[in-house]
């Protein structure tokens, strides 16, 4: 597997062209007053909203010119997949989608995948074996996408949450992909993390932007899209797993699709010095947040780290995973 | 970060748990054979490995909620 110099280029260009976007549209968020307050801070503070724009002129940009060097059309599937997701995303920020219209209308974004046939359908099970579903997989790709699109959006709670998650969980998959020696996927990969990376910048704690549905579906739906595509579909779930887990627990607990806005009894409160604790009315939703809070209330910061820690040991177990596969 | 080992083994757990059901599912229901020899032998078979998938997600469903709701509330007890 080689990747060279335009390659390399083009990951770093996906990183500038991101992080200068976002740099620009903060500042017209902020002059247009699209802003939206920040919960969880001492006082009033509020924040430029949406930054999905900026994310999306990185990815679509980058995908582009990959496709242009590469000539793969795996990559014209994520570029399909990013640019549907993205439109669904935008759409949802400036006109609320709902919480069952949102995962029915992203299963469009599946669509690019199916139609190009860019999927195998194999999966491999470490110790199991290999299976070959040629019945259930288009089945299985069609829900995957509104998946992970769905499941990043749902744990963008909290400042640099979103983009943090998906750079560590990127990077079981690239491993992976570096053993198999896809080198077009392994370019896709390190696009997606550049791109979030440039955007982490602002979005970390303290965040100066929220990337908005817009911003959290297009990665979303992307990190699905790469695992779906580049064939490593289990690596991908068990790296999201806390995120996973995070839509479970909110769904089992509220048996609906729910936006979080409109929820009765919030998960957890805000205390007049930023602390956070867990909402001790069993109504409210089971959230990850919540569980991290529960007997240990916690500041942002604190809180922010510790789904990072979560998601290193997810994405640690999925690479542990990709690599026993590979060399099984 | 006090409840971060705590959280840990949920999600080690969730893992191991994710993995098994859905390799059983996978590698071993969707793939056997139909034994049927009459006429709705096929739609029998297709019927028979859906409710098995579905028992078996039911109760990883049933193992998470159990540890997870057991969690929260020795947690939000801890503080009462």
């Amino acid at each position: 597997m080689n990747l060279g110099l335009f390659e390399y280029g083009l990951v770093l260009m996906s990183f500038i062209i991101t992080y200068f976007a976002t740099k620009i549209l903060i500042s017209l968020l902020i002059d247009s007053k699209r802003v939206v307050l920040d919960y969880h801070k001492e006082g009033r503070k509020f924040v430029a909203h949406p930054g999905g724009p900026a994310l999306i002129i990185g990815l679509i940009s980058s995908l582009s010119l990959a496709f242009v060097i590469t000539n793969d059309i795996r990559i014209i599937a994520i570029l399909g997949v990013v640019t549907i997701s993205s439109a669904i995303g935008l759409v949802d920020d400036f006109r609320a989608l709902g919480g069952r219209k949102k995962p029915l209308i992203l299963l469009l974004a599946s669509v690019p995948i199916i139609l190009l046939g860019t999927y195998e359908p194999n999966l491999d099970f470490l110790f199991f074996g290999s299976v070959k579903l040629s019945i259930i997989y288009p089945l299985l790709v069609l829900v995957s996408i509104p998946v992970t699109a769905n499941t990043i959006n749902t744990i963008d709670v909290l400042n640099g949450v979103s983009t943090g998650f998906v750079i560590i969980t990127s990077i079981p998959l690239l491993i992976t992909l570096i053993l198999i020696g896809d080198s077009n996927m392994v370019l896709v990969t390190l696009i997606l993390i550049s791109v979030c990376l440039a955007f982490f910048v602002f979005h970390r704690y303290p965040s100066k932007i929220f990337p908005g549905d817009s911003g959290t579906l297009t990665i979303g739906a992307m990190y699905g899209a790469i695992a779906i595509v580049g064939g490593i579909e289990l690596i991908g779930v068990f790296a999201i797993l806390p995120a996973i887990l995070n839509s479970f627990f909110y769904l089992a607990s509220m048996r609906d699709f729910v936006e979080h806005k409109n929820i009765k009894v919030r998960p957890t409160r805000v205390l007049s010095d930023g602390t956070i604790e867990a909402e001790s009315n069993e109504n409210a939703p089971i959230t990850l947040v919540r569980l991290i809070v529960a007997g240990n209330p916690s500041k942002e910061l604190s809180i922010v780290n510790t789904i990072f820690v979560l998601s290193l040991v997810s994405a640690l177990l999925a690479t542990i995973m990709g690599v026993l596969t590979w060399a099984i | 970060m006090k409840n971060v080992l705590d959280l840990v083994f949920i999600i080690i757990s969730a893992f191991v748990l994710v993995f098994v059901i859905a390799a059983i599912i996978f590698t071993t229901i969707v793939q056997l054979e139909n034994p049927f020899t009459f006429e709705f032998g096929e739609i029998l078979i297709v019927i028979i490995k859906l409710i098995t998938s579905f028992i078996l997600f039911l109760i990883w469903v049933v193992i998470i909620q159990k540890m997870i709701t057991g969690y929260l509330k020795k947690k939000l007890k801890e503080i009462n």
